[in-house]
């Protein structure tokens, strides 16, 4: 046959469309010269003959179709059929025949190829889903032949082949993809689909590539891929939405540079090294009247002193050479007419000075006179033994007694029996303040509070128990000295009057520090460096000695007590549900919270402990052994009580219930009401504080009940309590003895009253003794935060709320003033109430774990220099106030690092 | 040469900016001078150091000398770099016999090499870092004054576990394994035993691995396997003074099971931060540590093989008892907070036994009697 007939036969193939036919040729198949002006047209030209038939799409599919320069669709209708060849984009004969390979028979023929074409007996390729495209057409769909009016109609129309195809998206995100519906698909198909260019924005080709190496690693067409296998095997498709925006780092960990961390921890101790010269330049002192002895000899001879056969104290002097300071510190005695019946026992040390030749002659004057030079502790300790009153002053002969200050001194002792030792304030001539007690570090070293500051300051102003009292001035109940004064082991001198004072404290007694007998004392000035450095290293010596000797307990003395405020507001509760929905707690407003400016540190998102429930006892074993990890001995639990409804006490309840679980607490009653905006005011209250006396005397019983646990925090042996705002109150002070009288009923030895120095009772120099307190704590950055200076790049619409600077906050708060009463120091890591406030929020920039390590050990200092021993109290806001962006719990961008920095700080102080 | 010690030229001579074991020593001498007023001064014999370590600079700052003066002169070296380093002392101009010379020798087994004997004996005096090293040196026939190493430091922003990529919640042990040193002296194949051990009974603690890595000459992709396992974390990048005390800070236990130390001064650096320190009890570290402030581990005295170490023949060491080891970590691990008192009392006592003051105070003890006026009678061995 030749090629004209084999062609006739093969156009008269029903593949082949009638009404296409005519259009183009002008003539039915039966007119055989229509078949004669089709061979006559350039390949490149002919007509399109079948809606089932792209020839580009097959020439450039079939490359060995082209090269052989023949007519695509003959190639397809003698050929290609038999071959199972793809005549369309949307057509796949291996695709049906994988799925019944009897519908197109084998090898396949066009005649079955129609039928599943024409009467829908099968999806004709992965690309068209007939199921699909008939939903979309809805009642204008054709009763068959859903293929051809896509080809005719739909696909011209802008509609998709199946649900993940869409032609104009694809038209649109691809610069190169051909603008008409039919070109676009065949460029999808053949290009496309093989780059895993997207097809539409519900398939995401590279992530399905990426979710799915084994297909990746075949460079299979992604959507071909699911549509033809991928969806059978479950796999899923990728219909993640990207935008092109970059969203803020939520969740990473903040950078850590080392000379940045270095910096901030260098700057801040600068900043304070500078504030404190500064300060110590600006204090004006007026310096005290001293007695001047212009003829020491003569002086001593006219100095009258008291007879008193039953002394009730001995006046101690150790005297070597000296002679004029030595006659002043007798004249001052003398002129403060002591009203106590006093000896004066002079220890002379085989002085040389004639001038003190007439010691021996002054009326009711002991004085005990070493053959030779003993040395200052063999000196005094043999006077001590000579002295007959019960209390014995250690005065050094370089001192001036000020009017009062003996019997101060004498009355303290009188009054109170556990006391066995007292020193005054000490001041040098100039009138600067010497020492206001002592303390002694784990090393030995000791520190004289107050040194060279202005003894006026509140700070020093009040008494005190101290670990110790420097010897110049120090009087004793000689009862309570057992065995020699001083011990020989700390010749020639140093240290032997805190190793006395230590005897003391070991033995249960009491060594107080009294802030109104003042003495005058030279404290000898050596400005020799050879004698500086062999004192220096006597010293040293010394100190040695002490820690050989009392090493472990001027480590218990030197303990500090690090407790955290905790918010249980990490559970559901009837009332936050009612307010803020179901299931409302602390974490459904922090994980809200979004940067506000750049740079802006939010949200805060826990890792280690999770989003928490406080109700499961896991949770709060949790929190219990990360604290002490870290050395927190324990939690500072707010308490809510309206009207005897108790609110968030459920931890608490859990804590008691599950004894084993190492969770120390103490409870701090956060008496404000509870209001819509979060901040204890008065508008748009929810839940109103009352007062009643139910409301108070439910309140004292629920702190006795659980003062009873044994993890409940004490100090010294009374359960600690504390009140977040006092001065709400209608009577403080009745409230107070209210509460001490139950505990004492309850079988307490009392109970620790401290209030917090909070909104009102802010910088109000409140003394917690007015109102029937123990002490106060300060709760940073309330009353002291300082505004952040440099600008910064607002990045949330409508924002306008305040920035603060972390380092300046905790230097103001570091050196603010001394109080006049005992207060606690607090830190904080950070502070930022975005997540309460997301447009007027309040954040601290500049937050930094090595600068908060510097506040740590600063406020260590401080603690040091005011509180003793039980009461070495420092408080963290906040274990977990995860909302105010204060939390000592880990998040992802800090990690552990705060608490590292708090550890730190405490094992920087554990020595020196 | 009798005279006051505020009189006395003090010359601290050694390596001073070396990032070696010797290095530290001589460091630690110069803190603890410092801490006692002592006037030192700092004399680097052969220059050789690189100096990029800000806590060397902040310390040594001002402290050089290029010329050595008479007086006291304390030399940080070993045995066997003693004729090397008078050849340089003399050829950069200084004269040896104008002084009192001090040498603080390493050592690490319990007789002191004889080779080394004669160098020692051109000094006055020898000062001993450890009773171990007293004792050793007293082995072969030499008289020295215990006087040992500071292991305290100027507190210091530390890095955070976070910076070495450590896990913040995990209880870490932490092993300083040098390459270029030898191993079976260091003995890190104890630490692995022990930590497999470890985690075969619980394998899902939150417990990690340090390894402080110093790349020797061979094995320099040593730890290669251990990079995909969580519980194991190999740190091989140089660290200077911050970054190795920020490590051991963030450690829980410092480990060595070492065969023999003369001093031990990572175990003692580790006690002074208020760290857990386990290792042998055997050898220098046994002067700082007790079973009330660290965790001593059992040992039993073994002969050293052959090529083990240099001058090791006939000589022994300690082979640590795991399963000691074991049983101390046990608790602690199931408690992290119960070894807290016990790395506290550690801490303390370190600081006061070998801190900068207690070193000081051994110093300037010896110095004193140096110059004390009956001085002339000390013998002057060798040709000084």
């Amino acid at each position: 046959m030749n090629s004209f007939i084999i062609t006739h036969r093969l156009l008269c193939a029903a593949f082949v469309d009638e009404g296409l036919f005519r259009g183009a040729l002008q003539g039915g198949r039966a007119d055989v010269s229509t078949v004669a002006r089709y061979l006559a047209l350039p390949i490149a030209e002919r007509p399109k003959l079948s809606y089932y038939f792209d020839a580009r799409y097959y020439l450039a599919r079939y490359p060995d179709v082209a090269e052989a320069d023949k007519d695509p669709l003959l190639h397809f209708l003698e050929y290609g059929i038999s071959e199972s060849r793809s005549p369309h984009p949307l057509i796949d004969l291996h695709y049906i025949a994988a799925r019944d390979p009897l519908l197109l028979g084998e090898p396949a023929t066009l005649d079955a190829l129609m039928d599943v074409l024409e009467y829908d007996l099968a999806a004709p390729g992965p690309y068209f889903d007939p199921a699909f495209y008939q939903e979309a057409l809805g009642p204008a769909a054709p009763p068959q032949g859903l293929l051809r009016h896509y080809l005719t109609e739909g696909l011209a129309q802008g509609l998709s082949p199946n649900p993940f195809l869409d032609l104009a998206w694809y038209i649109a995100h691809n610069h190169d993809a051909p603008s008409d519906p039919l070109d676009a698909l065949r460029h999808f198909a053949l290009i496309g689909d093989l780059e895993a260019r997207r097809p539409s924005a519900r398939f995401d080709s590279a992530l399905y590539w990426a979710r799915y190496p084994d297909i990746a690693a075949l460079k299979a067409p992604p959507l071909r891929h699911f549509l033809d296998i991928g969806r059978s095997e479950g796999r899923q498709l990728g219909s993640e939405t990207r935008i092109a925006v970059s969203t803020p780092s939520v969740g990473q960990p903040q950078p850590i540079l080392p000379a940045a961390g270095a910096e901030a921890y260098a700057s801040l101790r600068a900043r304070l090294a500078a504030h404190r010269q500064a300060e110590k330049d600006q204090v004006r002192v007026t310096a005290p009247v001293l007695l001047e002895s212009a003829s020491p000899a003569a002086d001593l001879a006219g100095l009258r002193l008291p007879a008193d056969p039953q002394p009730r104290l001995s006046i101690l002097i150790p005297v070597f050479n000296e002679a004029a300071i030595t006659i002043e510190c007798l004249m001052a005695i003398a002129d403060a007419g002591v009203a106590a019946p006093y000896e004066i026992v002079v220890a002379d040390d085989a002085s040389t000075d004639a001038d003190l030749a007439g010691l021996a002659q002054v009326a009711n004057l002991v004085h005990i006179r070493q053959p030779s030079n003993v040395g200052f502790i063999a000196n005094c300790n043999a006077a001590f033994a000579r002295c007959r009153g019960d209390y014995v002053l250690l005065l050094n002969n370089d001192t001036q007694v000020q009017p009062g200050a003996i019997d101060r001194m004498v009355q303290v002792l009188d009054d109170t029996p556990g006391v066995a030792a007292v020193g005054p304030k000490l001041i040098y001539p100039n009138g600067r303040l010497q020492e206001a007690g002592c303390f002694i570090k784990p090393n030995g070293e000791s520190g004289m509070v107050g040194l060279f500051r202005n003894p006026d300051e509140p700070g020093f102003s009040y008494d005190r128990d101290v670990m110790y009292c420097s010897g110049a001035a120090l009087m004793l109940r000689r009862s309570a000295v057992t065995g020699a004064l001083f011990d020989e082991a700390f010749r020639p001198a140093y240290c032997e009057d805190a190793d006395l004072c230590l005897r003391l404290l070991a033995d249960g007694h009491r060594v107080r520090y009294l802030h109104d007998a003042v003495v005058v004392h030279h404290l000898s000035v050596s400005t020799n460096r050879g004698s500086i450095s062999r004192k220096l290293r006597t010293i040293t010596r010394n100190q040695q000695a002490l820690v050989a000797r009392w090493g472990d307990a001027l480590a218990q003395a030197d303990r500090i007590r690090t407790l955290a405020f905790y918010l249980p507001q990490f559970h559901p509760t009837p009332e936050n549900n009612l307010w803020w929905g179901p299931g409302f707690t602390e974490w459904t407003n922090v994980t809200k919270a979004t940067p506000s400016y750049t740079g802006h540190y939010q949200p805060h998102l826990p890792t280690d402990l999770g989003f928490y429930d406080l109700r499961s006892p896991d949770a709060l074993a949790a929190q219990a052994a990360l604290a002490a990890r870290y050395g927190i001995e324990g939690f500072c639990v707010y308490y809510y009580n309206f009207g005897t409804r108790r609110v968030l006490s459920q931890p608490l309840d859990v804590v008691r219930a599950h004894p084993a679980i190492a969770f120390n607490w103490c409870v701090c009653w956060a008496n404000e009401n509870w209001t819509k905006h979060w901040d204890g005011g008065t508008k748009e209250i929810l839940l109103a504080q009352s007062y009643d006396d139910a409301t108070l005397a439910a309140i004292i019983a629920d702190v006795i009940a659980q003062a009873a646990d044994p993890r409940y925090i004490r100090v010294a042996g009374k359960p600690l309590f504390l009140v977040y705002r006092p001065m709400l109150l209608p009577d403080p002070a009745a409230f107070a003895a209210d509460c001490r009288r139950a505990f004492a009923q309850a079988g307490f030895p009392g109970v620790h009253l401290v209030y917090v120095e909070s909104m009102e009772a802010v910088d109000q120099g409140l003394r917690p003794a007015d109102i029937g307190f123990d002490a106060s704590v300060e709760f940073p950055p309330h009353g002291r935060a300082v505004p952040a200076t440099e600008t910064a790049e607002i990045i949330k619409d409508g924002w306008n709320g305040y920035r603060y600077d972390y380092p300046e906050t905790a230097c103001a708060f570091i050196t603010r003033e001394s109080s006049a009463y005992p207060r606690y120091p607090a830190v904080f890591p950070s502070w930022d109430n975005t997540a309460r406030q997301p447009l007027r929020g309040t954040s601290f920039d500049a937050i930094s774990p090595d600068a908060f390590r510097v506040y740590v050990e600063e406020k260590i200092d401080e603690i040091r220099n005011f509180h003793l021993g039980d009461h070495r109290l420092l408080f963290v806001n906040a274990w977990n106030e995860w909302a105010e962006g204060t939390h000592l719990e880990p998040d992802t961008g800090y990690g552990h690092r705060w608490l590292e920095a708090l550890r730190d700080a405490v094992a920087a102080k554990s020595w020196e | 040469m009798a005279g006051s010690i505020d009189d006395t030229p003090i010359t601290i001579i050694g390596h001073p900016w070396a990032p070696i074991g010797m290095g530290e020593q001589l460091r630690s001498h110069v803190r603890a001078g410092l801490a006692m007023r002592l006037d030192v001064k700092v004399y680097d014999i052969f220059r050789y150091a690189q100096r990029t370590d800000p806590a060397h600079d902040s310390l040594l700052a001002g402290l050089e000398v290029d010329h050595v003066p008479p007086g006291i002169r304390i030399f940080h070296i070993n045995g066997d770099e003693v004729d090397r380093v008078l050849e340089t002392f003399a050829a950069r101009g200084n004269d040896f016999a104008a002084g009192i010379n001090i040498i603080i020798p390493a050592w690490e087994l319990p007789t002191y090499p004889s080779a080394w004997v004669p160098a020692l004996q051109r000094f006055d005096e020898i000062w001993a870092i450890s009773r171990f090293v007293q004792s050793s040196l007293a082995a072969a026939g030499l008289t020295s004054h215990l006087v040992g190493q500071a292991v305290q430091f100027e507190p210091m922003p530390f890095l955070p576990r976070r910076h070495f990529g450590i896990r913040e919640s995990a209880f870490v042990l932490l092993h300083f394994f040098d390459m270029s040193s030898y191993a079976a002296r260091k003995n890190p194949q104890a630490v692995q035993t022990l930590f497999d051990d470890l985690r075969r009974e619980t394998p899902f603690a939150d417990l990690q691995l340090v390894l402080k890595v110093k790349q020797g000459e061979h094995g320099s992709d040593w730890g290669a396997d251990f990079t995909q396992d969580p519980q194991i974390k190999i740190i091989d990048t140089p660290l200077d003074t911050r970054g190795v005390l920020s490590l051991i800070n963030a450690c829980d236990c410092f480990v060595s099971l070492h065969r023999a130390e003369g001093f031990g001064r990572g175990l003692g650096e580790a006690m002074a931060l208020g760290r857990l320190a386990l290792g042998t009890d055997w050898s220098g570290n046994t002067d700082f540590m007790s079973p009330t402030t660290a965790l001593p581990v059992r040992a039993r005295e073994i002969p050293v093989l052959a090529d083990e170490y240099p001058h090791g023949a006939g000589q022994h060491w300690a082979e640590p008892d795991l399963s000691h080891a074991h049983a101390l970590l046990t608790p602690i691990l199931q408690d992290p907070a119960r070894g807290q008192a016990r790395a506290q009392r550690g801490q303390r006592a370190v600081l006061h036994s070998h801190g900068n003051r207690a070193v000081g105070l051994r110093m300037l003890e010896r110095l004193e009697a140096l110059l004390a006026p009956k001085r002339g009678k000390v013998k002057r061995k060798g040709k000084g």
